[in-house]
C-alpha cells in the first residue's frame, strides 16, 4: 500500500513538477540558452573563464584555417557587436562562413571566445541545391533575428 | 450498450483509414527516400526530416486527443471515452519516444550533437515525462472511476506543454531552427514539401487506425476483466 | 446482463474465420510493400550516393564518374582564382591522392573537411579531376533514423493488432468464462 501511494505521489511529481518548471521557473527566460556577441563584450571580468554559449553568424571572410593544428579562429556576429573565436578541434559538417553557429567556450581577458565545441545552427528553409544556385529564397525568420537580442 | 455500438463502428471503419494511412506513407517514403532531392545546405540527410517531423507531429496530435478525450471523459463520463484517452496516451508515449530518437540522431549530423537542452528539446521532454507520468499514475490507481478522472485532470494540466513546444522556436533562443510552416509562409521547396506532406497526412491517419485499434484493445481488456472479476466473486459465495 | 457473445453478435463486431490469418497474411504483404521501397532507397543509394575511399581508387587505372570520399587535408588546399583550379589532397585510409577542382568556390571546400568529390581519375598520375564536390552524404544516420522509428512502430502496432484479434477470439469462444484459459 505504501509503495501505491508513493506511486501515484511520484508520478503526480512528475507531471508537476515538470510543468511547474515551465509555468513558474520562467522557462523562457531562465532558461537562456545561449547569449549573443552583444551581450559577451558587457562581461565583466567576474565572467571570465566561466563556461557559456554564444551564437551568432560567422562572419564571411573571417575564417582562418591555422595549418598543421586542429585551430581555427573566425569571428561571430550577432548583427550588432562582433567577437573573436579562437577554436580547436573539428568543426561540424554545416560550420561555414554565413551562417549560424552555436560556439561552447569561456571569455577571458584576453578579449576572445576559448572553445573546443561547436554546434552547427541551421536555418528553416529547405530546397535542393539547382534551386538554390538559381537565386530561389524561400521565407526565412533570419538568422540574426532568432538570436533575439534586446 | 452503447459503447458496444461504438466498438462496432470502430472494426466496421478502421480498415479504412488503416488502407488509406498505408498509401500514403508508401508513396510518401517512395518519394523521400528515392525520387526527393537533397538539401542544397544539409544534404542526403535532409531526408530524416520526412520521419522526424511525421513523429513529433503525431505525438502532438496525439496528447491533443488525449486533452479532448479527458475533457469529454470529465463531462460525460462514458468508460468508453477513457478508455479512448488511455489508449491515446499510449500512442502518444510511443510517438514522442520516436520523436526524440529521431530528432536526435537528425541532431548530430546536423548540428554536432545528440542532445542539448535548448527549449524546444526540452519542452518535448516534458511532454513525455508528462505522459509516463500520466500512464504510472493509471496502473497506481485501482479504483476505475478515480484513475479515469484523476487522470483526465493531469492530462488537461499538462496540456499547457503543447503550445510551448510548438511556438519555443519562436519565442525563445533555441538552437532548433524556427517554424518552416508559419505566418511567414513555407519555407520547405515543393519537392521536399510533398514526401513530408504525404508522410504527415499518411502518420494523421495511422494514428486515428491506431487510436481505433487500442481503444478495442482497452475496452475488451476491461471487458473481460469485469467478467473474469464477477466470476471470482461468484466463486467465493 | 447479456453475454459479451450475444451484443457481439448483434453488432457484428465478432470476425468470422481465423482473425489471426488474415493478420499475418496482411504483415506479410505490408512487409514486403516496405521491404521493396527500401530496396528502391538502397538501388538510389548506390547509384547516386555511395562513394568510394581514395585506396580503392588507386587500385582502378583510370575512370570517369567516380565518387570519391575523403578529407582535405590541413594546409593542402590552394584556392583557385579566374581560370585556374582548386587544388587539395584528399586523405582516407591513410591513402592520398590530389586533386583539382574547376568550379565556383563553396563553403563546403574547406580544409579538414570530409568531402564527395564527383569526376575522372587519371591513374598513371594519381591524380583526381573534380567536376562536381559535395557534402558528406551520411547516410548512416538516414539508415539508423528509419530503422529505430519505423520497426518498433510496425511492432506496437502489429502487437496491438494481435491483441485485439486473440481478445475477440477468446470473446467469440466464451473463453471469458472459463478462468483457466485466461493467462
Amino acid at each position: 500500500m505504501a509503495g501505491k501511494k508513493f506511486g501515484i505521489i511520484f508520478s503526480v511529481l512528475i507531471v508537476v513538477g515538470g510543468l511547474g518548471y515551465l509555468a513558474f521557473g520562467r522557462f523562457g527566460e531562465n532558461l537562456v540558452y545561449f547569449v549573443t556577441p552583444s551581450e559577451v563584450v558587457t562581461f565583466g571580468s567576474d565572467r571570465y573563464g566561466k563556461k557559456i554559449r554564444v551564437a551568432g553568424m560567422v562572419v564571411e571572410a573571417s575564417m582562418k584555417v591555422i595549418p598543421e593544428t586542429l585551430k581555427i579562429r573566425f569571428d561571430l556576429t550577432d548583427g550588432d557587436k562582433t567577437i573573436p573565436v579562437a577554436f580547436e578541434g573539428v568543426p561540424p559538417d554545416l560550420f561555414k562562413e554565413g551562417k549560424g553557429a552555436v560556439v561552447e567556450g569561456y571569455w577571458d581577458g584576453d578579449q576572445v571566445l576559448h572553445s573546443h565545441m561547436i554546434m552547427a545552427k541551421h536555418e528553416e528553409d529547405y530546397m535542393p541545391i539547382e534551386m538554390k544556385q538559381a537565386g530561389v529564397k524561400l521565407p526565412t525568420k533570419g538568422l540574426i533575428k532568432t538570436l533575439k537580442v534586446d | 450498450m452503447l459503447s458496444t455500438r461504438f466498438i462496432g463502428w470502430l472494426r466496421r471503419y478502421e480498415k479504412w483509414f488503416g488502407i488509406a494511412a498505408v498509401i500514403l506513407m508508401v508513396i510518401g517514403l517512395y518519394t523521400g527516400l528515392v525520387t526527393s532531392s537533397a538539401d542544397y545546405y544539409q544534404g542526403e540527410v535532409v531526408r530524416i526530416m520526412y520521419v522526424h517531423v511525421p513523429f513529433a507531429q503525431t505525438a502532438m496530435f496525439a496528447y491533443s486527443t488525449l486533452f479532448f478525450c479527458s475533457i469529454w471523459y470529465l463531462w460525460k463520463r462514458d468508460p468508453i471515452v477513457d478508455n479512448a484517452a488511455h489508449a491515446a496516451a499510449g500512442i502518444a508515449l510511443f510517438f514522442t519516444a520516436g520523436g526524440l530518437l529521431t530528432g536526435s540522431i537528425w541532431g548530430k549530423p546536423t548540428w554536432n550533437t545528440w542532445w542539448t537542452w535548448d527549449p524546444r528539446l526540452t519542452s518535448f521532454a516534458i511532454l513525455f515525462l508528462t505522459l509516463v507520468g500520466y500512464l504510472m499514475l493509471r496502473t497506481f490507481l485501482d479504483d476505475k472511476e478515480k484513475r479515469a478522472t484523476f487522470g483526465a485532470i493531469l492530462a488537461i494540466i499538462g496540456f499547457i506543454d503543447l503550445p510551448i513546444v510548438h511556438f519555443s522556436v519562436e519565442w525563445w533562443r533555441s538552437l532548433h531552427q524556427p517554424l518552416s510552416v508559419s505566418t511567414r509562409g513555407v519555407s520547405i521547396a515543393a519537392d521536399m514539401a510533398l514526401p513530408l506532406s504525404l508522410m504527415s497526412i499518411g502518420f494523421t491517419l495511422l494514428f486515428t487506425y491506431m487510436l481505433m485499434v487500442r481503444t478495442q484493445m482497452l475496452y475488451l481488456e476491461y471487458l473481460l476483466e469485469a467478467k473474469q472479476g464477477r466470476l471470482m466473486s461468484e466463486e467465493r459465495l | 446482463m447479456r453475454s459479451v457473445c450475444e451484443i457481439g453478435l448483434k453488432y457484428r463486431i465478432l470476425p468470422e474465420g481465423d482473425p489471426l490469418k488474415g493478420l499475418y497474411l496482411r504483415w506479410a504483404v505490408l512487409l514486403s510493400l516496405f521491404g521493396v521501397i527500401g530496396l528502391l532507397g538502397w538501388g538510389r543509394y548506390n547509384r547516386e550516393v555511395r562513394a568510394q575511399e581514395p585506396k580503392a581508387l588507386l587500385k582502378i587505372s583510370s575512370g570517369s564518374d567516380l565518387r570519391v570520399i575523403g578529407r582535405i587535408e590541413g594546409g593542402s588546399l590552394v584556392r583557385g582564382s579566374e581560370g585556374k583550379p582548386f587544388e587539395f589532397t584528399l586523405s582516407g585510409e591513410g591513402e592520398q591522392v590530389s586533386v583539382n577542382f574547376m568550379g565556383e568556390d563553396q563553403d563546403t571546400l574547406r580544409e579538414l573537411k570530409t568531402i564527395v568529390v564527383i569526376g575522372s581519375w587519371d591513374g598513371e598520375n594519381r591524380h583526381f579531376k573534380a567536376k562536381e564536390i559535395a557534402l558528406i552524404p551520411n547516410y548512416d544516420f538516414i539508415t539508423w533514423a528509419y530503422l529505430t522509428s519505423l520497426i518498433p512502430l510496425a511492432f506496437f502496432i502489429f502487437r496491438m493488432e494481435r491483441k485485439v484479434a486473440l481478445l475477440y477470439i477468446m470473446i467469440k469462444e466464451e473463453k471469458a468464462y472459463q478462468r483457466e484459459n485466461l493467462s
